[in-house]
Formats: C-alpha cells, structure tokens, sequence
C-alpha cells in the first residue's frame, strides 16, 4: 500500500467515526432529550444528523475510477426526497409524544441519506460529496418554510398586522382595554411555530379550525347543539384536549391531541407557553375578560 | 473512433427529442390560443384561460428541456460510455410527469399557472385531484431530471479525470502543466453537459424540495408553507431550468455549425472562463424576478442585477462571436439547417438583451410583471432553442439525405417563420413597453389590439414550421438504402 493510500485509508476512517458519532447521536437524541422544539430547530437538527450519516456514507463507499454504475442513480435520487416525506412537519407534535417512534423516524431519515450519499459515491466517484452538501442544504432550507408560517414577515411589517392585535408597537393606545404583557408576544411567536397557524387565521377567516378572532368570550356553538362560552377553561380544554368538545361547523379529530404533552405536565410547571397562547387569544377578541384570561400572573414579566 | 452509426444514441436521441419537438408544436398552438383569447378572438373563459397557460407554461419548459437532454446526452455518447437504460427510465419519468401535467390542467382545470406559487395551488376552483395530480407530475418530471443530470454529470467527471479535469482549471491556470500532462482538453460541448450536470442537480433538489413540501401540504392541511420561501425556490429551479435549456442547445452550435461550415471549433480560454461564469451566476440570477419582493433582503436584488449580466454576457458573447466567425467566409451552405442554427444565434441575443435590460432595475421598475417577460422569453425559447433544436434536427437529415432543399422551399421557410416570429414577438415586447400585465386572461388597452398583430404573427410563423416539417419529412424518406451513418460529429474521437 502506497503512502498516499495509507493516508487516504486514515483520512477516511476518521472521516468514518466523526461522522458515525454525529449521525448516531441525532439518532438517539429523542431518547435523551425530549424537549419540543420549534419546527424550523428541529429541520435543522436534522439536517446535522444528515451530515453525519453523509460522511460515514462517503467513508464507506467503494472508491471507483471511471466506471458507470447507472443503477445507483435512481436511489441517489429517490432516496433525498423520501427523508423530506420524513420530515412532515405537522407530525412532529406527535412524534414528541412517541419518543421510540421519533427515534425511528430519526433512524430512517439518517438512513436513506446514507443510501443517498453512498449510492451517488458509487455510481461515480465524487458525486457523492455533491450529494452530501445538496442533502444537508435541502433539509437545512426546510428550515426556512417547510411547515414554517412566515412569523418575521408578519411581525417586521405592522401595517399588515390586523389592527386588533396588542402587542408592543401599539400597547399604549390598547392599554385602556387590555394590558400587554411579554406573554402577548410570546403567544404570537407561539402561533406561528407551534403549526396553529395552519389551521386556525387571526383576521377572522374560517380555516380548518376557527379563527381566533374574536373568538375568547364569545359563545360557541358545539356539535351536540349546546352552546358555551368561550372561556379560559373552554380554551384550556380546547387546546389540551380536543376530543372532549367539538365544535359545530368543524370537522372533528383534527386537532392534533399533542399539545397537552407539549404545554403541560412535569416539564412545564408554570405551563407558561399554554398561557401565553391563550393570552394571545385573549388579545384578538373585543369580548376578552377576566373569564377568558388566564388566572396567572404574568411571570416572564417578572 | 465513435461514429454517429451508434444507432442505440440516435435512437434515445430520436426519442427525447421527437417528443420534444411534437410537445412544442401542440404547445404553439396552445399559445396562439391564449393570443387569439386575448384579441377576443376566440371564446375562452378566464377559468380556462388560466389552465390553457398553466399547461402551455409548464409543458412548454419540459417540451424544449427534451430536446436539449436529447441533443447533449447524444453528444456526450460520442465521448464516454453512457446507460441508455438510464436514460430511457429518466425520459419514462419525465413523460409520465407531462402526461400528469396535461390531465391535471386539461382534464382538472388546474389553473395555479406554472409557477404554482404558494398558496396559489390550493385556492383554486379546480377539484382537489387536480392540484395533486399536478405536483406529483411536477416532482415526477424533476426525479426524471435529476436522473439525466447526474447521468451527465458523471460522465464529465469520468472522461476528463474529475472536477478539475473537466473544468479545465490547470488548461486555464497552469497551461504548461497541462500540455506536459497529456490530458484531453474537454471539447466545447463538454461544458454544456457539465453546466447541465452541476446547475441541474441543485436546481432539481429546490424543485424536488418544493415538490414534496406542496405534494404534503396538498395531502395535509395543517402545514404551513412559507410563500417567499416557496417563490425564491421557484424562481431557483424555474429560472435555472430555463437557462440551462438555451446553454444545453448551444451546445448543439459547437459541433453543428463546425459540420456546416467545415471548420473546427475549439475550446480556448474564453471559452472556458466564459462558462465558469454562467455555471456559477446562473444559479443567482434569478433575484431579479423578486425585485418587487420588498421582504426579500436587499444584498440579493444587488446579486441578481450583477449576476444577470455576468452570467450570460460571457458565454454568449464568447460562443456567438466564435460561430460567426466560423460562418465568415467558410462559404458555408445555406441550407435549413444551417439557416435555423444561424438564426437562433439572432433569437438568443435579442432574447438576452431583452432580459438584461429587465434585469436592469431602473428598467425593471417600470417592465415588472409586464408582458416584456414573455417578450424575451419567448424570444430566446422559440427564436433560439426551438431554432438551435429544429436546426440540428435538419443538419442530421442533410447529413444522411441524397434530397437537397430547393431555393424556393428555403425562402418560403425563412421568410413565413422568421417573419412571423417578429410580428408574433413584437406584440409581446410593445405591451410590456406600454405597461399592459402579463398573466391576464382579460388585457387593458393597447393588450388586446396587440394581441391581434401578434396572433397573425403568430399563425404566419406556425404555417412557416409545418412548411419546415413537410420538407423535414421529404428528406427523410431521401436516405439511400444500406446507408446508417450520420456524417456529423464523425470527426470526434474516444
């Protein structure tokens, strides 16, 4: 074996273990921490994992000269788009519930990006660096709108803010009704990285849930014929555990049941997230009261 | 030596290319259509209207993208082994992609357009299968894509030696290393095919990115999908699609003009600079659809203005200085080959310009969404690569045919095309001057005046095309018996 090749053999067997110790630690990561995280967060984490599982694929992969492999296209190709399948957004609430089948999920996105990069490496040598950086900037950019409402937009802009909304360009004209906390805004930023802006508008269009618009105090019709109103313990089930009361005019079982293991329990004491959502909802409505608001002081005030 | 005897490489060639040519011709008539709907011409709902220009816009792009995988993969045959399985499973794709695409637009009246910009695709009146059918064809056409570009990616990297090799970086930078070494200097074509390789596989993974992410959103809708997100994507993968349709064909110029004029084309350093700067500034150029983006950060309007010009100023310059000095005094044969070729050298610098200067933001200010897009667009797609592609197609007849086209027949061809081109073009390009919008089933004065010039202009060049066609189809039934070698491209060696 020639120097060059003893060094390349080193180069790659280093190259090998970093990148089995990356992807083998995304993989586990659901079993050792189990905190939800915003969308946008958990693409990119993602996209690291791929990095990791993409140079131990490059570590592996035979090393051909001048050869047409022309089978090993079709799973270079196929193989990127099915870890974005694994990557829906819109399930990652639920996968945080399932720690075992998160880190399945996990398991299979490193898995086919190692078939990715290994399968481009095999058919020409080389391609399979192009393939790793092309993988590892697809899953990165999903961080930039792949189940990521446009949040920086909304907030950069205020002329198109509904002008219901307080927060703290404008507290001071809304003080007289509603006092702004730091948890309006939270709440805002909720709406936009915990998917509720998926379903439910703030402008008062009918979504696939109801609008939050004038929604807190307001009566609500359920699907049994009775009506409520939409109070702090209404929302508070409606958020936590929607199965309990469906709503007239909305398909049921939708609403993800997820949010209760996200908002509440052990690793939310405070359950300040819950609260600031609600507060949120508090702020877009003309009917919000004392009933409708959270029974908790403000404490990210304090 | 390779010889162009390879039937397999004709074949696969004839394939992607036949379909090609056959999509562009239904798609003109799609076109014109849409013009006579805007003159009033001709009854069209807006609902129509709209899903008319979506398949005309999408299928137009596939139909023209054929022709130029068809031409570079038969090139690239000539210099390095390919799988023609592989290719015949990537065209599979792409034709089931159409095929989606047609029904879903033809069929669903998906009207989203072709740029199917979030959340367009889902706010439409069309059936929900409609919208699907739509995506899944779109992401079915860009595995097809991808397959092919990293088919010709490969086979670059694996006839000159690697990225350097085919880059030809020490031909440019270490000229004395590189005689000494023995290397093969890629040939012109070769750069086409590796621009295709690299731009296209970064495009395809937006498309195929923005693919998935709106074929989820379709199936479930709770995700949310970030529309400037989704349009900087688009205009990624769009954007660089187009460009690279138009560099693809060009390099249909490098071996065909050589053929007709008897001359050789070289690769020099230009030449190679030239395409360095398209391969990378292509990727950027798109910024200048997003001017009026005002959330898109400013740096990248900057990039897009700066990079719209060194991306195509160099090769263009470059390539078309070099195949006319070719022509000069070669005493080349005016034939329809050679005629188109020559004429689509016209049809990609006028298209140029007319996108540099709205590109140009002072320009662009006023041009924005106007109908000058189309106008340049649609002068480098049918007055440069439908011309490059129609072009070649008759270089390989002449070649092979004892038939010869007669004066007359050349005349009638150039005059009922060319001439009805420009009127055709015209109308676009004086619309977006007075400001009427692109995109309206419905166009404010002077849009619908100008709609009737450029139908008849339109009509004119189609009856020119089938006139073209006719002759076409007369040369081929004049190759001799026993004779199956094409004479271009005889002169490269393995």
């Amino acid at each position: 074996m020639t120097y060059h090749a003893r060094q390349s053999r080193r180069v790659r067997i280093v190259m090998g273990v970093i990148g089995a110790a990356i992807a083998l630690g995304g993989v586990l990561a659901p079993l050792i921490s189990h905190e939800m995280t915003t969308i946008a967060v958990h693409h990119l984490l993602h996209a690291g994992m791929a990095f990791g599982a993409g140079l131990l694929a490059l570590a592996i992969a035979p090393e051909l000269v001048g050869r047409e492999r022309s089978a090993w296209i079709w799973p270079a190709v196929i193989a990127p788009a099915i870890g974005l399948l694994l990557m829906w957004p819109s399930e990652y609430a639920y996968l945080m519930s399932h720690r075992w089948l998160h880190l399945l999920d996990h398991l299979s996105i490193a898995l086919v990006t190692l078939l990715a990069v290994y399968a481009a490496q095999a058919y020409v040598r080389g391609l399979g660096w192009l393939m790793l950086g092309l993988v590892v900037a697809m899953d990165a950019a999903c961080a930039g709108g792949f189940g990521v409402s446009p949040g920086p937009s909304f907030l950069l802009h205020s002329a198109q803010r509904p002008s219901h909304v307080v927060t703290a360009s404008n507290a001071a004209t809304a003080g007289a009704t509603m006092k702004i906390t730091t948890l309006h805004t939270l709440g805002a930023k909720l709406y936009n990285t915990m998917g509720c802006s998926g379903c439910h508008s703030v402008d008062g269009s009918k979504g696939v849930g109801p609008s939050w618009k004038n929604l807190a105090g307001y009566p609500q019709k359920l699907s049994n014929g009775k009506t409520t109103i939409a109070d702090y313990s209404f929302l508070r089930v409606m958020i936590l555990d929607p199965g309990k009361m469906d709503l007239a005019g909305y398909p049921a079982g939708v609403m993800p049941g997820t949010y209760k293991v996200m908002l509440t329990g052990p690793k939310h004491p405070h359950e300040i997230r819950l609260n600031a959502i609600i507060w949120y909802i508090n702020t877009l409505s003309n009917k919000a009261g004392n009933a409708s608001e959270p029974p908790v002081p403000d404490r990210l005030a304090k | 030596m390779v010889l162009t005897s390879d039937n397999t490489s004709r074949r696969v060639m004839t394939l992607y290319m036949g379909t090609g040519l056959a999509l562009t011709a239904l798609m003109m008539f799609a076109g014109l259509m849409l013009r006579a709907s805007q003159a009033g011409w001709m009854p069209m709902s807006p609902g129509q209207f709209y899903a008319v220009l979506t398949l005309h816009g999408a299928v137009v792009i596939v139909a023209l993208m054929l022709c130029g995988m068809g031409g570079l993969w038969f090139l690239m045959r000539r210099l390095t082994s390919l799988s023609a399985g592989t290719a015949l499973i990537a065209y599979a794709c792409i034709a089931a992609g159409a095929a989606a695409v047609i029904a879903a637009t033809l069929f669903g009246g998906f009207a989203g357009l072709y740029t199917f910009l979030a959340p367009l695709p889902f706010h439409g009146s069309w059936p929900y299968w409609s919208t699907g059918a739509f995506l899944i064809g779109m992401t079915l056409i860009t595995i097809g894509w991808m397959a092919w570009c990293m088919q010709m990616l490969g086979a670059v990297l694996r006839a000159y030696g690697g990225a350097l090799g085919a880059l030809a970086w020490d031909f440019v930078w270490h000229r004395k290393v590189f005689d000494a070494s023995g290397r093969p200097l890629p040939p012109p074509e070769a750069f086409p095919a590796l621009m295709a390789g690299f731009d296209g596989m970064l495009a395809g993974m937006s498309a195929m990115l923005l693919g998935v992410a709106l074929i989820v959103r379709w199936i479930d809708a709770r995700v949310l999908i970030n529309p400037l997100w989704a349009k900087n994507l688009t205009y990624f993968f769009a954007h660089t699609y187009a460009n690279l349709i138009i560099y693809m064909l060009a390099a249909l110029i490098y071996v065909g003009m050589p053929y007709a004029t008897g001359r050789k084309y070289h690769t020099s350093t230009a030449l190679v600079v030239g395409w360095w700067c398209s391969m990378l500034l292509t990727l950027t150029n798109y910024f200048h659809h997003l001017y009026m983006d005002f959330v898109q950060p400013g740096p990248f309007q900057y990039l897009g203005e700066l990079s719209s010009y060194l991306s195509a100023v160099p090769v263009t310059v470059v390539t078309i200085f070099s195949a006319l000095m070719l022509v000069w005094r070669s005493g080349m044969k005016w034939t329809l080959g050679a005629i188109f070729m020559y004429a689509g050298l016209i049809g990609w610098v006028v298209g140029g310009i007319g996108a540099e200067i709205d590109a140009t933001v002072p320009f662009n200010t006023h041009l924005h969404n106007t109908l000058w897009v189309p106008a340049h667009f649609h002068t480098y797609l049918v007055g440069g690569c439908v011309l490059f592609a129609v072009g070649w197609v008759f270089l390989c007849l002449e070649s092979r045919s004892i038939r010869r086209t007669g004066t007359l027949m050349r005349w009638a061809v150039g005059l009922l095309t060319f001439g009805g081109m420009v009127v055709f073009l015209m109308g676009f390009y004086c619309a977006g001057a007075y400001g009427v919008p692109r995109r309206y089933a419905i166009e404010s004065p002077p849009g619908p005046e100008l709609a009737k010039i450029a139908s008849i202009g339109a009509t004119v060049m189609i009856i020119g095309f089938a006139l073209a066609f006719a002759e076409g189809v007369r040369l081929r039934f004049g190759y001799p018996d026993g004779e199956a070698t094409m004479r271009i491209g005889q002169e490269v060696e393995a």
